[in-house]
């Protein structure tokens, strides 16, 4: 869903515009990022579910720690701290919260494989509503993230250009940049080139 | 987490096993350089900074 959380970081840049996009899109993934040491050294891992083939939305990922709902938002808090700290508060929870808002929409797509508590402690039942089961409904949902976050981006670009008297052309470029590269990842995605 | 991004292969980092895999995640993170890199030219408003008065 990686194109879906550039999308909504996108839609919050709009809104958030003294936030830097590029820390906005760090947010929205940083989860994954978390993940990805933690993967590789087999503590968090993937197994095909049962069916798929492989490639777009065939994954239960045993993510137990970084996409956990209190790691998560443990992970959300210590990103969220430390960028208020040269950014302000106001950036800070933003941005916190951008991080946070990829584990609610892991909710929505992820098969039931997220915990409530780090490691699973407890044993809880684990969270998951399941969009993957339909793949073109999940690409369907991120596209309905990249479009309307890079219209939105770019309405905002084109504001504050005009704002400041400067020509409108960077944002035009910089929203194409956005809309042209969250479909580009979409459509590597879902068309199976990764796997 | 995108299961096409780390797909499932045994042993080595499975990242790391696929050139198009791992073209998909330098790549992702070249466009989020890009963008950011550009986004910071456009007029945006500066974070307030802890302290400031602005």
């Amino acid at each position: 869903v990686i194109a879906g959380h550039f999308g909504f970081a996108a839609m919050v840049k709009a809104r958030e515009r003294q936030v830097p996009l590029w820390a906005l899109m760090l947010a929205s993934v940083w989860l994954d990022i978390v993940f990805v040491p933690l993967f590789l050294t087999g503590i968090e891992t993937i197994a095909l579910a049962p069916g798929a083939h492989g490639g777009y939305a065939s994954g239960i990922i045993h993510a137990n720690y970084t996409h956990s709902l209190v790691g998560a938002a443990l992970l959300a808090a210590a990103f969220g701290w430390v960028c208020a700290v040269p950014w302000g508060r106001r950036s800070g929870v933003v941005l916190g919260l951008v991080v946070f808002s990829h584990w609610v929409l892991d909710l929505i797509v992820h098969r039931p494989d997220l915990p409530l508590l780090p490691g699973n402690a407890g044993g809880f039942a684990t969270l998951g509503l399941g969009l993957w089961r339909w793949p073109v409904a999940a690409a369907a949902v991120e596209l309905a993230l990249v479009i309307p976050g890079a219209w939105l981006y770019w309405r905002a670009a084109r504001s504050v250009s005009h704002t400041a008297h400067r020509p409108a052309r960077l944002a035009a470029l910089t929203g194409a940049l956005v809309l042209s590269g969250g479909l580009a990842v979409l459509a590597l995605d879902v068309t199976g080139v990764l796997g | 987490v995108d299961a096409a991004a780390f797909h499932v292969l045994p042993g080595l980092p499975p990242a790391w096993k696929s050139d198009e895999q791992m073209a998909f995640i330098v790549g992702t993170l070249f466009f989020v350089v890009v963008v950011g890199v550009i986004d910071t030219r456009l007029p945006w408003p500066r974070p307030r900074r802890p302290g400031s008065q602005q």
